[in-house]
């Protein structure tokens, strides 16, 4: 393969330098070939970001320099840091690095730190393994990490249980803990994915915190562009267990000469495009890393594939574009003929065309009301005691939300965990009598429904789940599953082979797909089937609860861009709920934010985007990072103060006074409305348009902001 | 700062206490069950009716008058003649006069012998047994040690109980003199010192409590072993040794106390079968405990004394959940409740 690489040699000045690293874990189907000879450097007080999706490899190496998989891994190669060869250490000798020279952040936090002990003890066991300190003088320096990581009343959290922090809290605990020792080198795997967005900015400017408290060197590993773009020095990009591109990060970013990174630089959505703008996704999935052939591991996916591909592997060879001083290094047979993008004056990836959507044309008072919510109120009791369980309070889950979706239309419910987009949708799926509020579907009360209604109601309103592993019966064949709602609506049964095979090739899978089961497919094409089902009655209006998440970048984008796709050809309405702004802006029309159980703003897209009026929207904006490194670094970063509140309290005035940037810059005398009154949705004058307005915020002092 | 932990102690308090008043209530509803049930389906008076030459009526009456077990007497009535009595501390008298609460008294000691040490050895050798299969998957030890405790799990006790009965007398013959007993809990009319008495003892006690105790490690083997095998797989456990801790100290510090954690609710349902072992073995291996007494009522048709071993082995169990609720406590930060 490129056995040129065995013989680069160490980087004396690096911290840590890692050489033909090889990973290979045994498996039922044979060798999976997990890292198949990485090289990088991370040099002091720098930042090196190792990017790539689900299965790339990016995580499995920093477990195996740092000696942490598992027993059956077999590790090859070289890992020198500081000049020390790490790999084959023995357990006893590595202990002694780890922890105090290198650090490591892990994603999960929840289940990162041992739920019996407190934060305090852990961190101070970590001070107490490489110092020789007592346990008051550990205890001391805990309280002072935690005070330096941002928790507040330090010196009484110290005493707290992990289950007792927010996952923010904890990360920050745990990034505490990771520069207890002053390490030279943090290792940060996904720091950021379990978080919030609002919380993901925090951390990582604790992180930035801790950087510049140890001067240590950090080794970020991420899924996420727009985070390497905003924080990293350089980058290596991996897929299919190998680098495959390797520059400073501005290069990578403007001039990557990998396909791969290319399509995922294209697949990423982005705050500043447009409505109905396609993305563009790779096609086909992620190679199996078991008996890989010699061939370039991108070469099903590649566009631009040539025959040469297929016979061999590329190495990873400088570019033309390199230089002594910022080397590029990409492993692609064409790299060379690759310009901005572009090869031969083209695209390297083509712009899928999308369906206009129809309904523009018409004005949106002028379309037919689908859905109209009205005060919406669902509330869950908070109950204590196993035998005698009694009600102690109320978690107000959604507390008053109301707005409308019209023929055609697409609006996204956009919020943080526990804002209440997600039981706004359930409770409406159940078409039961409200708590308080209405609903009116398809122009009839939800509450008082008949029997045959509601049935007609159901297969008008259709619904497509986050995680398509568990919401498809993984014992039914996919035409069985695609058949049941037309069985279970009294469709003919010669009519229904027919219908399956049109919906497979509506979503973009083919006929030969309705024999095989679930487990067969890869996540996107789940999704795809997940979402055929959903078309199976042909609805009018189809609820996707955070139908994108559980993607990869490459993936999600096929999926939204099927999404604009469907709605355009078949008219379809859709609420879509997600937590990631960036992935509504180019498929939803109207745009409601949601904070604790209410909408706080509502609009059409690109006025909610480019002219934020709620300074919770403009924060949550701005706390979503670019995939661009220039503009990234450039932008002014609200961040938020302390976590979301608890939604077992009612509040007086504005509820999202407590973390409000504006309520705290106003003088006193101003202040009065945010804490007596509730706000309701207006325009910057105070008109009230109530939710058929086309542009309103609940916050008495609008000021239009430009955050993206 | 002390405010925090003060809380905290509260907090635990309160649980223990609200789990304590919840198992005195089940206690009272287990026995009042057990009266009832034993009084409506047990038949003393039939005792005496096949006698010949027959007794009278009035003097049949009289006897069980006496002892508060008449049919003829309403089973409300008797029943609240029963718990005022238990409620004073008086279990009443058996069907032949005597006093239950000094028999009791003896059995209860005898049962606790027994129970107390299986219930010991099986718990530990079975974590001890859970540890190493974990530590050693797949691993030829770790599949002996499986088989063992399957092979243990589809025996019944009484058949186990007989099977080392065998052995021991093959034991007994090999050595040429009597090592293991297997009647009794002491020889009869021992005449020893404090410590020759001590051995006699031990020797007596060894079979039984293997008997109830092997079907009891194979039990928390297995569960401790899958425990134990999650919390090894754990991010927690990779966060302590990237901190700097070796395999082996993040393994006993972190690892296994939180491994400990779902056993505890296992000790409370293992007591129950342990419970219902002893008393086969009891009756297998002579030995004069409740379990024994339990079984002789149904005989003998004595309501009192199956209402009072009925009791006992309520208390017992209940006390084991509230054993397992204050471990689970302990161990446990997150069931202590608020703060």
């Amino acid at each position: 393969m490129t056995e040129e690489n065995s013989v680069i040699a160490h980087d004396p000045s690096a911290t840590l330098s890692v050489r033909d690293l090889k990973v290979t874990f045994p498996s039922e189907a044979g060798a999976v070939e997990a890292v198949r000879g990485v090289n990088f450097d991370v040099h002091p007080g720098e930042v090196v970001g190792i990017v790539g999706e689900s299965g790339s490899g990016k995580s499995t190496v920093a477990l195996a320099v740092m000696g942490l998989l598992q027993n059956s891994a077999r590790v090859t190669g070289s890992a020198h840091f500081k000049g020390h060869e790490l790999l084959g250490l023995d357990d006893k000798a590595l202990s002694q690095i780890r922890g105090r020279s290198v650090a490591m952040v892990f994603q999960d936090p929840l289940s990162a730190f041992t739920p019996v002990y407190t934060i305090g003890a852990q961190i101070s066991e970590a001070i107490r393994i490489h110092q020789d300190v007592t346990k008051d003088q550990a205890n001391a320096r805990a309280i002072e990490l935690l005070d330096l990581v941002g928790i507040p009343q330090a010196k009484d959290r110290i005493r707290s249980f992990p289950h007792e922090f927010s996952g923010g809290m904890r990360q920050r605990a745990m990034i505490a803990m990771a520069i207890a020792n002053d390490p030279d080198l943090i290792i940060a795997d996904e720091p950021t994915t379990a978080l919030d967005v609002t919380v993901q900015a925090q951390i990582l400017d604790v992180l930035e915190t801790a950087r510049q408290a140890t001067k240590a060197a950090l080794l970020l590993i991420t899924h996420d562009l727009g985070v390497v773009a905003g924080t990293c020095d350089r980058v290596a990009v991996m897929y299919g267990g190998r680098v495959v591109e390797t520059s400073e990060v501005y290069s990578v970013f403007k001039q990557p000469q990998m396909p791969y990174t290319i399509g995922l630089l294209g697949a990423v959505p982005c705050l500043d495009a447009g409505v109905g703008e396609p993305l563009i996704p790779i096609e086909g999935a992620p190679p199996n890393m078991v008996n890989l052939p010699d061939a370039c591991p991108f070469v099903e996916r590649c566009p631009i594939a040539i025959d040469v591909c297929r016979e061999r592997e590329p190495g990873l060879d400088e570019t033309l574009t390199s230089t002594t001083e910022n080397v590029h290094q990409v492993a692609c047979h064409r790299s060379n003929e690759i310009v901005d993008g572009r090869i031969d004056g083209q695209p390297v990836f083509a712009l899928p065309e999308l369906g206009a959507i129809a309904h523009t044309a018409i004005a949106r008072a002028d379309r037919e009301v689908v859905i109209d919510v009205k005060d919406l109120i669902r509330q869950y009791p908070v109950r204590k005691g196993a035998v005698l369980s009694r009600r102690v309070g109320t978690v107000y889950a959604v507390d008053g939300v109301s707005f409308d979706v019209r023929t055609g239309e697409a609006l996204a419910l956009v919020g943080e965990s526990g804002c209440g987009k997600t039981s706004t949708v359930t409770e409406i799926l159940e078409l039961r009598k409200l708590k308080g509020g209405s609903v009116t579907i398809f122009g009839k009360n939800a509450a008082e429904l008949s029997k045959d209604e509601k049935q007609e109601v159901r297969r008008n309103l259709q619904v497509v789940f986050q995680d398509p592993q568990a919401s498809l019966d993984p014992r039914l064949p996919v035409g069985d599953i695609l058949a049941e709602p037309l069985k279970t609506h009294g469709m003919p049964k010669e009519e229904q082979r027919p219908r399956v095979l049109e919906l497979l090739s509506l979503v973009g899978l083919e006929a030969t797909h309705a024999d095989r089961f679930p487990a067969e497919f890869s996540g996107g094409q789940r999704q795809r089937i997940a979402i055929a089902r959903a078309l199976a009655l042909n609805p009018q209006l189809i609820i996707l609860d955070e139908p994108v998440s559980a993607l990869d970048v490459s993936i999600q984008a096929g999926v939204l861009n099927l999404l604009t796709e469907l709605r355009a050809r078949l008219g379809l309405a859709y609420i879509f709920v997600a937590h990631d702004l960036s992935v509504v802006r180019q498929t939803a029309d109207r745009v409601a934010v949601m904070y604790l159980g209410r909408i706080i703003e509502i609009g059409d897209t690109d006025d909610v985007f480019n002219r934020p009026w709620h300074p919770y929207t403009q924060a949550l904006l701005s706390a979503v990072p670019i995939p661009d490194p220039v503009r990234e670094r450039e932008r002014h970063r609200i961040l938020l103060t302390g976590d979301q509140p608890s939604p077992t309290v009612h509040y007086e005035g504005c509820r999202f006074r407590s973390r409000c940037f504006r309520y705290q810059a106003l003088p006193e005398d101003q202040t009065q409305d945010c804490r007596t009154l509730d706000p309701s949705l207006t325009d910057p004058t105070g008109h009230n348009l109530g939710h058929e307005g086309t542009h309103g915020a609940a916050c008495f002092h609008i000021e239009e902001r430009d955050v993206v | 700062m002390g405010a925090l932990l003060r809380r905290r102690v509260v907090s635990m308090a309160g649980y223990l206490v609200r789990r304590l008043a919840i198992s005195l209530l089940l206690v009272f509803l287990a026995t009042s069950l057990a009266f009832v049930l034993a009084s409506v389906t047990m038949k003393p008076r039939d005792n005496y009716l096949a006698r010949n030459p027959p007794v009278p009526e009035s003097s049949v009456d009289g006897i069980l008058d006496a002892v508060n077990q008449n049919d003829k007497t309403p089973v409300v009535t008797r029943y609240v003649t029963w718990i005022t009595g238990v409620a004073h501390g008086d279990f009443g008298q058996t069907l032949s006069g005597d006093s239950i609460n000094e028999e009791m008294g003896r059995r209860i000691g005898v049962s606790l012998r027994l129970l107390l040490l299986g219930s010991i050895v099986g718990a530990v050798f079975g974590v001890l047994l859970g540890v190493w299969g974990a530590l050693k998957q797949y691993k030829p030890s770790d599949r002996i040690a499986t088989i063992f405790s399957f092979v243990m799990l589809a025996t019944p006790v009484f058949v186990l109980a007989t099977v080392l009965k065998y052995g021991a007398v093959q034991f007994n013959d090999l050595l040429g003199f009597k090592l293991i007993y297997f009647t009794g809990e002491i020889t009869p009319g021992l005449e020893a010192d404090f410590w020759g008495t001590l051995v006699n003892r031990f020797q007596h006690i060894i079979l039984p409590t293997l008997a109830i105790s092997l079907g009891e490690i194979a039990l928390y083997s297995r569960y401790q072993r899958s425990a134990m095998l999650d919390v090894l797989g754990s991010d927690y456990l990779r966060t302590a040794q990237a901190k700097g801790l070796t395999r082996r100290q993040t393994f006993y510090k972190h690892g296994l106390r939180t491994a400990l954690i779902p056993m505890t609710v296992w000790f409370a349902f293992a007591f129950g079968t342990l419970v219902v072992g002893a008393t086969f073995t009891e009756k297998i291996f002579s030995w004069q405990g409740m379990g024994a007494w339990f079984i002789d009522s149904i005989s003998a048709q004595d309501i009192n004394v199956a209402a009072a071993t009925t009791l006992f082995t309520a208390v017992l169990i209940l006390f084991s959940t509230f054993l397992a609720d204050v471990m689970r406590g302990f161990l446990d930060p997150r069931v202590r409740g608020n703060q």
